[in-house]
């Protein structure tokens, strides 16, 4: 008996990972920034003064897993019926004191710390109704699994050198498992983010064609805050494809600045903010569009 | 008659599109025994053997929608050495067994390389590969690959020669590792899993610093010139640069000129180079494809969604990609050449167009005139080979 859950997280989170003195993730927390159409909260001017587009977070479950539709396909190819709940709020994901806390690796993304350490988490993003986020949620235990076979990406060193440059197959999706060994089913809260108003999915069950080549009894579902040119990436829809990521400006929203040169604004001195940019040699892929982490307590 | 103790072959084939025709008929109550010509001669002389589907390795149906694995009853123990070697021999078998103990290669990737999707295996019942539809005569020669990352996955043991820079951030990227593996990746007892059994001249063009991926220009070119100093005949290439390099442009010509071919995925960004070059086959992906912004249009595609793939540590992943399609082409090309190494490289780019599914006048952007059909190309070099 054992469920093994994998979430795909996609698009605009930042992962901030809390590791102990030892350099052991104990956690890692994810956020999503706020960056919806209509909401009075959202300015879509960033500190650059370019302008945002506008972002829609959202989980997708499969019917099957709740029961109340046909199973799945193959594993790679998502759900039959999908089953789309707009995010904002905070996820709960099932405790199980069993297993190690410990998360294993790290995703593939551009690395916001700055090497002066002059950047930090705003403060309160996981433990109140912060306005600059859509949803947060916090994994522990399992691991990530790489999927680092794509394009290639460049991000560049800016503002005033605060971040090292970095060149890599950055993620497009970042895939987090876990397995619990004593449960059969998935059970997932969703809490408003001052942590009011739990509400509780029916339980998720594996189905069997969501097995994996190792045979595991897996639920899957997605975590995603898409651009809302088509949030659910439906293949007939037409995928957009960038060779500059602005969207990751939306990350700096979740960021304070405290280097004592002023806001995000005056320390710019009149560049744009860093975004991560399809190297001039790249391999070819699918993905687009990728998250940030940040080391930190939080 | 049949023995007391029935002696038992169990086999596990490759070919979906076979052993999905037999579950049909299976299913609808009718006798067949697969596309194996062994096995359908061992039914018809031995009237009480019978065939049957058996569920192998837990992975194997969840992966897959077919099956696999098969179990034959044999007349008599003598009977099974003479199938068992014609089995063996076959290509569309990976492994077979007279054992009640048999056990499947783990893992059970005979479906490696097949997409995952229902609609997707359709196009990959098509776009089948049968290599003994090619009359291949050396098959010493290699294929040359310049990718990123440097592979290292248990399929693809003894399956490449390695040239680039070893570190643990260049196996943490698996784009290489994934190209190799629908080209041409193996079990442990030699089975092929990948598209072909070519062995792989595999060129990382990449280093890093331990933090950050370098593209090796120098490098780079060093591949493209042991590309064409070498005999081999096909290189498949997935990488793309936004600039024009006067150099790479002249080495590409001097492959067409050496009687070489390249292979190019259509690039998903606005880098249009090498895919821009003249000569160069340019692979979209059949499913899910799209116009690329460089505004290159596709020769010809084969299945590049939803694909089973190598990953890092030895794992798989389901991932799509114009880079996992153009591996399906090199394969077939490497196969045609090998099969008849008189045709230069603009007949053989003729026959591969004129053999796709779904053959246009026009090339589509996205699909090019068709999707790959290795079975059909194998069928037109066999006809038209002088060679012999």
């Amino acid at each position: 008996m054992s469920v093994t859950l994998r979430i795909e997280f996609a698009g605009l989170c930042l992962y901030v990972l809390d590791k102990d003195k030892d350099g052991v993730t104990q956690r890692v927390g994810v956020v999503m920034p706020n960056c919806r159409n209509n909401d009075n909260n959202v300015d879509s001017r960033h500190a650059d003064g370019t302008i945002g587009e506008p972002h829609v977070a959202y989980m997708r479950l499969d019917a099957g897993s709740l029961g109340i539709g046909p199973v799945s396909g193959e594993s790679g190819d998502g759900p039959r019926v999908e089953l789309i709940h707009r995010l904002l709020g905070e996820l709960l994901l099932p405790i199980e004191d069993a297993t190690p806390r410990e998360v294993i690796g790290e995703p593939l993304v551009p690395i916001l710390n700055s090497q002066h350490g002059d950047i930090a988490l705003k403060p309160d993003l996981f433990t109140t109704a912060h306005p600059d986020i859509v949803f947060r949620t916090v994994l522990v235990g399992g691991h990530f699994v790489a999927k680092r076979g794509g394009k290639t990406w460049r991000f560049p060193s800016s503002l005033r050198g605060t971040f090292a440059a970095q060149t890599a197959p950055f993620e497009g999706t970042v895939v987090w498992e876990r397995e619990f060994k004593s449960l059969e089913a998935i059970k997932l809260t969703m809490t408003s983010l001052d942590g009011t108003a739990p509400m509780t999915f029916p339980d998720l069950k594996p189905l069997a064609q969501h097995g994996d080549h190792e045979g595991r009894s897996l639920v899957m579902i997605k975590l995603a805050n898409l651009c809302a040119h088509n949030p659910i990436e439906w293949d007939e829809l037409d995928l957009r494809v960038v060779q500059e990521d602005k969207d990751f400006k939306w990350l700096f929203r979740l960021l304070d600045d405290t280097s004592r040169i002023g806001d995000w604004a005056t320390r710019l001195d009149d560049r744009p903010l860093p975004f991560p940019v399809l190297d001039d040699n790249s391999m070819e892929g699918d993905e687009d569009c990728t998250g940030g982490k940040f080391y930190g307590s939080f | 008659m049949l023995l007391p103790t029935q002696p038992n072959l169990r086999f596990l084939t490759r070919d979906s599109d076979i052993t999905g025709a037999w579950w049909s008929a299976h299913s609808a109550g009718a006798e067949t025994s697969l596309g194996l010509s062994a096995v359908r001669r061992y039914i018809e002389v031995h009237g009480g053997t019978s065939l049957r589907f058996l569920e192998p390795v837990a992975g194997i149906q969840r992966i897959h929608p077919l099956p696999l694995a098969f179990s034959l009853d044999l007349a008599s123990a003598a009977d099974a050495q003479e199938l068992l070697r014609a089995l063996r021999e076959d290509p569309l078998v990976l492994a077979a067994d007279v054992s009640n103990e048999f056990t499947f290669p783990t893992p059970p990737m005979a479906i490696f390389g097949l997409p995952v999707s229902p609609e997707a295996n359709v196009a990959r019942s098509i776009c089948r590969f049968d290599i003994a539809r090619f009359p291949v005569t050396c098959e010493g020669t290699r294929i040359a690959v310049i990718d990123a990352g440097e592979p290292d996955h248990e399929l693809l043991v003894g399956v490449l020669d390695y040239y680039g820079m070893h570190s643990a951030m260049q196996k943490q990227q698996v784009h290489g590792t994934a190209v190799t593996g629908v080209l041409a990746a193996k079990l442990a007892g030699g089975a092929m899993v990948g598209c072909c059994n070519a062995r792989v001249a595999y060129f990382n063009a990449w280093t890093d610093s331990g933090s950050s991926f370098i593209f090796e220009r120098d490098f780079y070119v060093r591949a493209l010139l042991s590309f064409l100093a070498s005999d081999m005949r096909v290189l498949n290439h997935s990488l793309s640069s936004t600039k024009h390099d006067d150099v790479v442009a002249w080495l590409f010509g001097r492959a067409e000129e050496l009687g070489k071919v390249v292979v190019c995925a259509l690039p998903a960004t606005r880098h249009p180079y090498p895919a821009a070059f003249d000569s160069v086959v340019r692979v979209g992906k059949f499913k899910g494809g799209r116009t690329s912004p460089t505004g290159l249009t596709a020769s010809v595609s084969a299945p590049g969604t939803g694909l089973w793939l190598l990953d890092a540590e030895a794992s798989y992943r389901p991932g799509s990609g114009s880079s996992f399609a153009a591996p399906a082409v090199s394969a077939a090309l490497w196969l045609a050449a090998m099969s008849c190494p008189n045709f230069s490289p603009a007949d053989l780019r003729d026959m591969l167009i004129r053999t796709v599914r779904g053959l246009t006048t026009t090339p589509h952007s996205n699909i090019g005139y068709g999707l790959l059909d290795a079975h059909a190309l194998g069928e037109l070099v066999k006809a038209h080979c002088s060679c012999r």
